[in-house]
């Protein structure tokens, strides 16, 4: 009877730990679920493939939190000097690339049977594709964080390598203000939404596919967040005994 | 290794753009990505995401049998 309360006060104190990975798996099922069988409305340009506003979309949207989750330790980092704050600046920008990336894995294939696609009506040629601020704005970005992890890879004191990426992080954070968010604004592009905000508008985004797209952005960023996690864990349990030893 | 897996995973990429370099082809793969209202499409990018996830929990796997390794 005892180990039985026993289990139950361990388990319960867990599930108020762990809610949000359950949340995230959860989310993630429905996302997997409604994302095929759902309705959605139906375009020429696009048929079925606008489907993947729950999946290319969420990558994006995903890398945004996560680089901001990064900046807001790099800042933590600068104003209590505490390196732990460094550590989690500097997985979540990790895997904050590794969103950016399957965004575009993902772009590629979608854009393949789309925008460059010769069968389609609508078709648009390479040239035109790769001239998309989105792609090159992105790129700009993605390879700005590249350079923050050859900038950390190049110091070896542990203060000084924090302080410094700490306030390169910032710079690479406010550096995405014109390139993600500001230039594909200005341009003409191929992307839709760029009038206002791209997929959180209302009136641009169908009702129908806001009831999976929300829950299917916080559930991939949970994803992320998850995977972070056991990376932090990782690193401060070989850093604590680096210093020990 | 890894560099093989991950040659093989965005050469897989590529795999789908080639379905420009021939218009109006009716046959294997290019047939099967526009049947169905295109909705393979949506399927091949679900398995590019679960890939590329996978890819990077294997590698922080590997780390982790690193550090096992060495706690012994």
């Amino acid at each position: 009877m005892a180990a039985d309360s026993n289990l139950q006060v361990k388990l319960s104190s867990a599930m108020r730990k762990n809610w949000w990975k359950i949340m995230c798996t959860v989310l993630l099922s429905y996302t997997f679920f409604a994302g095929l069988l759902f309705n959605v409305p139906q375009l020429p340009q696009l048929e079925e493939t606008i489907r993947n506003l729950y999946f290319h979309v969420c990558m994006w949207f995903a890398m945004m939190i996560l680089f901001t989750a990064s900046v807001i330790y790099a800042v933590r980092y600068l104003r209590t000097t505490n390196i732990r704050f460094d550590i989690y600046s500097r997985q979540f920008a990790a895997v904050g690339i590794l969103f950016g990336v399957l965004g575009y894995a993902t772009g590629i294939v979608w854009m393949s049977y789309t925008w460059a696609d010769p069968n389609n009506a609508a078709f648009v040629s390479y040239g035109a594709v790769a001239k998309e601020p989105k792609l090159i704005g992105t790129a700009i970005a993605l390879l700005i964080y590249l350079a923050y992890f050859i900038l950390r890879g190049s110091i070896i004191d542990l203060d000084k390598r924090a302080r410094i990426s700490a306030v390169f992080n910032v710079l690479a954070f406010t550096l995405l203000f014109p390139t993600i968010w500001i230039l594909p604004r200005l341009l003409p592009s191929l992307h839709p939404g760029r009038e206002g905000n791209p997929a959180l508008n209302t009136n641009d985004v169908d009702a129908r596919m806001r009831i999976v797209f929300y829950p299917a952005i916080i559930g991939w960023t949970l994803l992320g967040v998850w995977i972070t996690s056991l990376k932090i864990r990782i690193t401060l349990y070989t850093d604590q005994k680096l210093l020990k030893a | 290794m890894k560099g093989i897996l991950l040659l093989v995973f965005f050469s897989s990429l590529f795999f789908y753009a080639t379905g420009q370099s021939a218009p109006l082809q009716n046959g294997g793969i290019d047939h099967l990505m526009r049947s169905n209202g295109r909705i393979f499409v949506v399927v091949s990018v679900m398995l590019v995401i679960l890939t590329g996830i996978i890819f990077y929990l294997i590698r922080i796997e590997r780390k982790i049998k690193r550090i096992e390794k060495d706690a012994v």
